[in-house]
C-alpha cells in the first residue's frame, strides 16, 4: 500500500507482532499487535526528459524536461532543475513545468543525461552520439 | 520447554476465574497465556528487517524508515557511488524524541561506517561493517538521512536494520 505524506510517497507495510499482543474489545480476544512500517517509496514529483535518443557529432539535439507527479501526470509548477551529463552540469528553469535545452557533443559515445531538482525524483535519458 | 510451568499456571488462573467476579478479565488473562504458549517459539525468531533507501536527493532530510510500533534499531549505514566526496548525516528519533543527530560529516565518519553498499548488502564484499546500536523504541522510530555533495549526481544508499517485537 502506498500513502502520500507531504511531498513523499511512502510504502506502508503492516507487520504482525510475534510477541506483543493487544486486547480487542470487540471480540474480547487478544490479538497480535500490528506494527506499521513506512519506507520512502518516491517523491511526489519527478522529472522526465523527452527527446530523440541518438544524434551525430556537433548536431544539436533538443530535449524537453517536464515536471510530473509521481504517477506521470503533468504539473505546471515552475522550478529550477539541474541537468548533468558526464560531469557537466547546467541549470534549466522550468516554466509551467516545462523547459527545453539543446544537447550537443563534439565526441561520439553514449551519454547518460540526468535531470534533478530538490525533493524530486530524477529523470534519465541515454543519448547515443554517432560519428 | 516451559509448558510444564505454564500449564499449572493456566489451571491456577482458571480456578481464580471460577471464584472471582471478573470472569472476563481472568478469561482474558487465560487467553493471553494460551496465546503465549502457542507463540512461545516465535520469540526466538525475531527477524531483522532492513529498510533501504537509494536516491539522489540531497540538501534535505529523507526518511529511511518510519515505524509505528516497538522493537530495536539495530544498525544504520550509508554509502554513495560517486567520485566526489559525499557527506551523509543521520537523524534518529525514538518515541518522538530526537535521540541522535550527526552535526557534521566528521561525526558521521566516527560513528557510522561509510562504504559502498551494493543492491544486495548480504553479498557485499566491500568490507562493510555495521555499527551495533541496539536502540530500544517503544512506540515509534524514525531514521532520516541528509546528504550533501558538490556534484549534482550522487546515488546515495542508506540502510537501517531493525527488529520488531
Amino acid at each position: 500500500m502506498l500513502e502520500q505524506i507531504g511531498d513523499v510517497i511512502y510504502k506502508v507495510e503492516e507487520v504482525e507482532s510475534a510477541g506483543r499482543v493487544v486486547f480487542d474489545e470487540a471480540t474480547e480476544e487478544f490479538k497480535p499487535f500490528v506494527h506499521t512500517v513506512r519506507t520512502h517509496h518516491c517523491f511526489a514529483r519527478k522529472l522526465a526528459i523527452k527527446g530523440n535518443t541518438s544524434t551525430t557529432i556537433n548536431t544539436p539535439l533538443t530535449l524537453t524536461v517536464r515536471l510530473l507527479d509521481w504517477e506521470g501526470n503533468p504539473l505546471d509548477e515552475s522550478l529550477e532543475a539541474r541537468i548533468a551529463a558526464r560531469g557537466n552540469t547546467v541549470t534549466l528553469q522550468l516554466e509551467n513545468g516545462v523547459g527545453e535545452l539543446d544537447f550537443v557533443s563534439p565526441i561520439a559515445g553514449t551519454f547518460k543525461i540526468e535531470a534533478q531538482a530538490d525533493r524530486c525524483d530524477e529523470g534519465l535519458l541515454e543519448v547515443v552520439v554517432n560519428e | 520447554m516451559s509448558s510444564g510451568l505454564i500449564a499449572p499456571l493456566l489451571g491456577l488462573l482458571y480456578q481464580i476465574g471460577q471464584r472471582g467476579d471478573s470472569a472476563s478479565t481472568t478469561g482474558g488473562a487465560l487467553a493471553r497465556l494460551a496465546w503465549l504458549v502457542n507463540k512461545q517459539d516465535a520469540f526466538k525468531d525475531k527477524t531483522p528487517y532492513i529498510a533501504k533507501n537509494t536516491s539522489t536527493a540531497r540538501g534535505s532530510w529523507v526518511d529511511v524508515v518510519n515505524i509505528s510500533g516497538s522493537g530495536y534499531l539495530t544498525s544504520v549505514a550509508a554509502g554513495a557511488s560517486d567520485t566526489d566526496p559525499v557527506g551523509i548525516r543521520f537523524r534518529i528519533v525514538i518515541d518522538g524524541v530526537e535521540k541522535f543527530i550527526s552535526e557534521n560529516e566528521v561525526a558521521e565518519g566516527m560513528i557510522f561506517e561509510r562504504a559502498y553498499i551494493p543492491d544486495h548488502p548480504m553479498f557485499s564484499d566491500s568490507g562493510l561493517r555495521l555499527p551495533a546500536l541496539n536502540m530500544r523504541f517503544k512506540t515509534s522510530l524514525q531514521v532520516q538521512r541528509y546528504a550533501t555533495c558538490e556534484s549534482s549526481i550522487s546515488d546515495i544508499c542508506v540502510i537501517a536494520v531493525y527488529q520488531l517485537d
